[in-house]
C-alpha cells in the first residue's frame, strides 16, 4: 500500500508536468479579452439559465487544460458566474482519466468534469458514477441543435450523460502557401500521394510529424490512422472499430496502418525520417513547416495550429503563412467524412450549481463565446459562422457544416485502456515496421466492447 | 476554524495522556505476576500501541492487496492475475528491464558513490566535490526526467542538435543517436538518470562510514607496508562492507520501484517498461484492481530476499 501511495504522489507530481505539453499558444492569445457585447448575450443566457436567481456557491469541475487554453476556456464561463454568484473553482489534471478514476473510486468525485474522453464518460455512465443531464435541460430543443452522433457517444441507456462544449476538427492537412508547390486542395489522396512522391524523389521530405507528446505519445500518429480508417472503410466500420466489433487483426485496421506507415515509416516521405518522427515533440513538428530552408512542406494536424504556430513562430500570420485543406478523399465513397474531438462535460451530483452550469453550456449564446477564442469550434450547431473571429477558425468551422459524414475521435471515443492500447501500438510500428502483424496481434488480446 | 483548533489541541494533549494511562493500566495489570513473567510480558505489551498502529497502516493493506490480487475482474475469485504474470510477455519484458535497473542503479551508484567518497577524503575542497555530486539528490525526480530529457534530446542528422549529448556526439563527428529510442541505450540512459539521482545518497552515507574508521588502523597498515590499493583493499572495504550492505540494500528496492524516470521519459514505450509502469497502467487506465494487485505482491516478492539478506547480515553482526 505504501508504494501505491509513493506512484500516487509521483503521479500527482507528473500531472503538473504533463499539462505543459497541453499547453501550445502563446500568451498573445490569452490577453485577448472576448467581445463586450458576445459576452453580454451570454450573461443574458445564463440568467435564463438559473431564471434569474442568484444562485451562489461553488462549482467544482475538473479538466485537462491549463495556461492559456484554460484562461481562454474560464472566460467562455466567467458571463455565468457574474450572472448568477456561482464561483467555478477549475483544477488541472493533465493526465485526466487516472486522476478522475482514483477521485471517483475515493467517492470524492469533482461536481463537474470536462473530459476530452467520451469513452472514459460512457465507462463511468455504465457504473452509474454520473448523473443524467436531460433532465436539468430543456432536452427536446437541445436535442436538435448537437449532431446526433455526439448525443450517442454520451447515451447509455436511452439517458444522456454528457455535453459537448467545444470542438476540434482534426486530419486538416496544414502547409505554407508561400513555399507549398502541390495541388491545393488536391482532387484526392493519390492525387496527393503522386505529388508527394515527386517532392521525395527530389531528395525533400513533403511530410512533417511529430509523435512524442509525453505520456499520450503517438496520438498524432492515432489521428493519421483515424483518417485512414474513415475515408478508405466509412463511418460504419470505423464505429464498429472503437465500439470493439472489429479486430485490430482484421484487413482493415491491419491497412489503415500501413497506409499510415507508408508515410511515417519511411525516411523519404517524413522529415528526419521515423526516428524523427518518434522524438520530436507534436506542438515543435509542425515548426519545421517554416525552418530556413523548409524541412518539410505537409503537416496533419487539428484545427488549432493555424493559431498556435500564428502566435509561437515570429513573422507567421495565419492565412498568408499557414494555412489548410481538408483531408482529401482516399475513397471517393466516403468522400467528405471528417473527424471531430471535443471536450464533454458531465455532473457527478444534481445541484442548483450543476443545473445552471449545464443549461448554460447548452446555449448557443455560449457555445458563440467559445468560437470567439479562436481555439476551438462551438459544439452547439446554431453557432453562426459569424461567430469566429479567426479566419482560420471560420475556414474550419466551414469544413465542419459542409462535412458529408461527422465522426468522433476513435482513441477518444474508445475505453481508456483501449486507447492506450492504441497508442502505444502506434509508437511500437514507427519504431518496428516489420512487426506490424504481432503489434496488432497484441492489441487485439486487450479489446473490449465498448457498449 | 475553532474546531480545528481545538482537535488538534485535543489531540496533542489527549495522545500523551492515553499512551500514558495505558502504560499505568499495564503495570497495574503485571503486578500479580511473577518477577520473570513481568519481564516477559512488558515489552510486548508497551509495544502493543504502535504495533497495533503499524498493523493497521502496513500489514492490514498487504493483506487485503493480496486478497484483491485474486480478485478478477468481473467478480470471481481465482488465479487469473497469476497466470497473467506468468504468461504475459508485457510482464516479462518488464521483469528483465527491472533486472537490468537493479545490477545497473545498484552497481553504478555503489561504485561511484564509494569512488567520489574515497577520493574527496583524500582532497583539499572535500565539501565542494561532495556537494557537486550530492546536489542532484535535491531535485525531485520528474525534474530530473525533464532535465535529462533535454541532455538525450534527438535532432534528425543534418539539423542543429539541441540536447547536449548529441550536440557532444555530432561535434565528435559522429551521427546523433536516439538515446531513449534506441533500444541498445534507452534503458541505460533511464538508469543512468537514476544513479545520477541516488549517486548524492551513497557518497553521503559512505564518506560518513569512512571518517568513522580509526585513524590508528590507517597507519598500522601502512607501517605494515601497504600500498595504497591494499590498504584499501585489506583495511579500508572490510571497515565499509556493513554500510555497504545497507546502502545496496536501499538501491535494490529502489531499482525495484523504479517507476517515475520511466514514466516522464519513455513512459514504458520501446522496450523499457518496468513493473511499477505497468502497475501504475492496470490501476489508473484499467482499473482493474486484481492485475495490479498482482503485480504488487509480485513487487513485495522480489524485495522479500533483498529484505532478507539485510536482516540476516545484521543479525549476524550482533552476535
Amino acid at each position: 500500500m505504501n508504494r501505491i501511495t509513493r506512484i500516487c504522489a509521483a503521479a500527482t507530481v507528473v500531472l503538473a508536468l504533463s499539462s505543459c505539453a497541453e499547453d501550445t499558444t502563446s500568451p498573445s492569445l490569452a490577453e485577448q479579452t472576448l467581445p463586450a457585447d458576445s459576452v453580454e448575450a451570454a450573461a443574458a443566457a445564463a440568467r435564463r439559465a438559473a431564471d434569474n436567481a442568484q444562485v451562489g456557491g461553488t462549482l467544482n469541475l475538473l479538466g485537462i487544460l491549463s495556461g492559456d487554453n484554460m484562461t481562454k476556456y474560464l472566460q467562455t464561463l466567467r458571463p455565468l458566474e457574474e450572472a448568477t454568484g456561482i464561483t467555478i473553482k477549475y483544477e488541472t489534471a493533465g493526465d485526466l482519466i487516472a486522476v478522475l478514476q482514483t477521485r471517483v473510486e475515493g467517492g470524492n468525485p469533482p461536481d463537474v468534469v470536462s473530459n476530452p474522453s467520451a469513452g472514459q464518460m460512457r465507462d463511468l455512465a455504465k457504473k452509474g458514477s454520473l448523473v443524467p443531464v436531460d433532465p436539468m435541460l430543456d432536452s427536446g430543443a437541445v436535442r436538435e441543435n448537437y449532431p446526433k452522433g455526439l448525443w450517442d457517444l454520451t447515451t447509455v441507456n436511452e439517458k444522456s450523460y454528457g455535453l459537448f462544449v467545444n470542438t476540434a476538427v482534426q486530419g486538416l492537412v496544414w502547409y505554407d502557401p508561400k513555399t507549398y508547390d502541390g495541388p491545393k486542395p488536391p482532387a484526392s489522396w493519390d492525387a496527393l500521394g503522386a505529388w508527394a512522391a515527386t517532392a521525395s524523389g527530389k531528395g525533400r521530405a513533403p511530410w512533417c510529424m511529430g509523435l512524442e507528446s509525453g505520456p499520450a505519445s503517438g496520438w498524432p500518429g492515432a489521428v493519421w490512422i483515424e483518417q485512414f480508417m474513415l475515408q478508405r472503410h466509412g463511418g460504419d466500420t470505423y464505429d464498429r472499430w472503437w465500439r470493439g466489433e472489429l479486430p485490430w487483426t482484421s484487413p482493415e485496421v491491419r491497412q489503415a496502418f500501413a497506409e499510415f506507415g507508408k508515410v511515417a515509416t519511411d525516411a523519404k516521405m517524413v522529415s528526419g525520417g521515423p526516428k524523427g518522427a518518434l522524438t520530436t515533440n507534436f506542438g515543435d513538428s509542425p515548426k519545421g513547416l517554416f525552418a530556413k530552408p523548409p524541412a518539410c512542406q505537409l503537416h496533419l494536424q487539428a484545427d488549432w495550429v493555424g493559431n498556435a504556430m500564428a502566435a509561437a513562430v515570429p513573422g507567421v500570420k495565419a492565412v498568408d503563412d499557414i494555412d489548410f485543406f481538408a483531408f482529401p478523399a482516399v475513397n471517393p465513397q466516403y468522400a467528405g467524412s471528417l473527424e471531430i474531438t471535443g471536450e464533454v462535460v458531465g455532473a457527478f451530483q444534481d445541484t442548483p450549481q450543476v443545473r445552471a452550469f449545464m443549461r448554460y453550456v447548452s446555449t448557443p449564446e455560449f457555445s458563440s463565446l467559445v468560437a470567439k477564442t479562436g481555439l476551438w469550434l462551438g459544439a452547439n450547431r446554431k453557432t453562426p459562422l459569424t461567430a469566429y473571429a479567426s479566419p482560420l477558425s471560420r475556414q474550419a468551422a466551414d469544413v465542419y457544416s459542409k462535412a458529408a459524414d461527422v465522426r468522433f475521435g476513435a482513441k477518444d471515443a474508445m475505453p481508456a485502456a483501449m486507447s492506450q492500447a492504441f497508442l502505444k501500438s502506434v509508437m511500437d510500428y514507427v519504431r518496428n515496421p516489420g512487426a506490424l502483424d504481432s503489434i496488432l496481434a497484441s492489441v487485439e488480446r486487450t479489446r473490449q466492447p465498448a457498449g | 476554524m475553532s474546531r480545528q483548533v481545538l482537535l488538534s489541541v485535543a489531540v496533542t494533549v489527549g495522545a500523551p495522556v492515553v499512551l500514558l494511562s495505558w502504560l499505568w493500566l499495564v503495570e497495574r495489570l503485571l503486578r500479580p505476576l511473577s518477577y520473570r513473567g513481568r519481564r516477559r510480558a512488558r515489552p510486548w505489551l508497551w509495544l502493543a500501541p504502535p504495533l497495533a498502529v503499524v498493523g493497521l497502516y502496513l500489514v492490514w493493506p498487504l493483506l487485503s492487496t493480496i486478497w484483491t490480487s485474486f480478485q478478477v475482474r468481473g467478480g470471481q475469485h481465482g488465479l487469473d492475475n497469476y497466470r497473467y504474470l506468468v504468461h504475459s510477455g508485457e510482464v516479462h519484458d518488464a521483469l528483465v528491464n527491472n533486472g537490468l535497473w537493479l545490477v545497473g542503479l545498484t552497481a553504478g551508484s555503489l561504485v561511484a558513490g564509494t569512488a567520489v567518497a574515497v577520493l574527496a577524503h583524500l582532497v583539499r575542497w572535500e565539501t565542494a566535490a561532495k556537494a557537486v555530486v550530492v546536489m542532484p539528490a535535491a531535485i525531485s525526480t520528474v525534474a530530473a526526467a525533464v532535465i535529462w530529457r533535454f541532455m538525450f534530446d534527438y535532432r534528425p542528422p543534418g539539423v542543429a542538435q539541441t540536447g547536449t549529448l548529441n550536440a557532444i556526439v555530432t561535434a565528435a563527428g559522429a551521427e546523433p543517436v536516439a538515446w531513449l529510442v534506441d533500444e541498445r541505450t534507452n534503458n541505460a540512459a533511464l538508469i543512468g538518470v537514476g544513479i545520477w539521482m541516488s549517486v548524492g545518497l551513497v557518497t553521503v552515507v559512505m564518506s560518513a562510514s569512512i571518517k568513522a574508521i580509526p585513524a590508528e588502523l590507517i597507519d598500522a597498515g601502512r607501517v605494515d607496508g601497504a600500498g595504497p590499493f591494499r590498504l584499501f583493499r585489506y583495511v579500508v572495504l572490510p571497515q565499509l562492507l556493513p554500510t555497504i550492505v545497507v546502502v545496496s540494500t536501499l538501491l535494490a528496492i529502489t531499482a525495484l520501484k523504479a517507476f517515475d524516470v520511466v514514466y516522464v521519459m519513455t513512459n514504458g514505450n520501446y522496450d523499457t517498461n518496468v513493473l511499477a509502469n505497468l502497475m501504475y497502467r492496470e490501476l489508473f487506465l484499467n482499473a482493474d484492481y486484481g492485475r495490479s494487485a498482482a503485480l504488487a505482491v509480485l513487487l513485495v516478492i522480489l524485495v522479500l530476499p533483498v529484505v532478507a539478506v539485510n536482516l540476516r547480515f545484521f543479525r549476524k553482526g550482533r552476535a
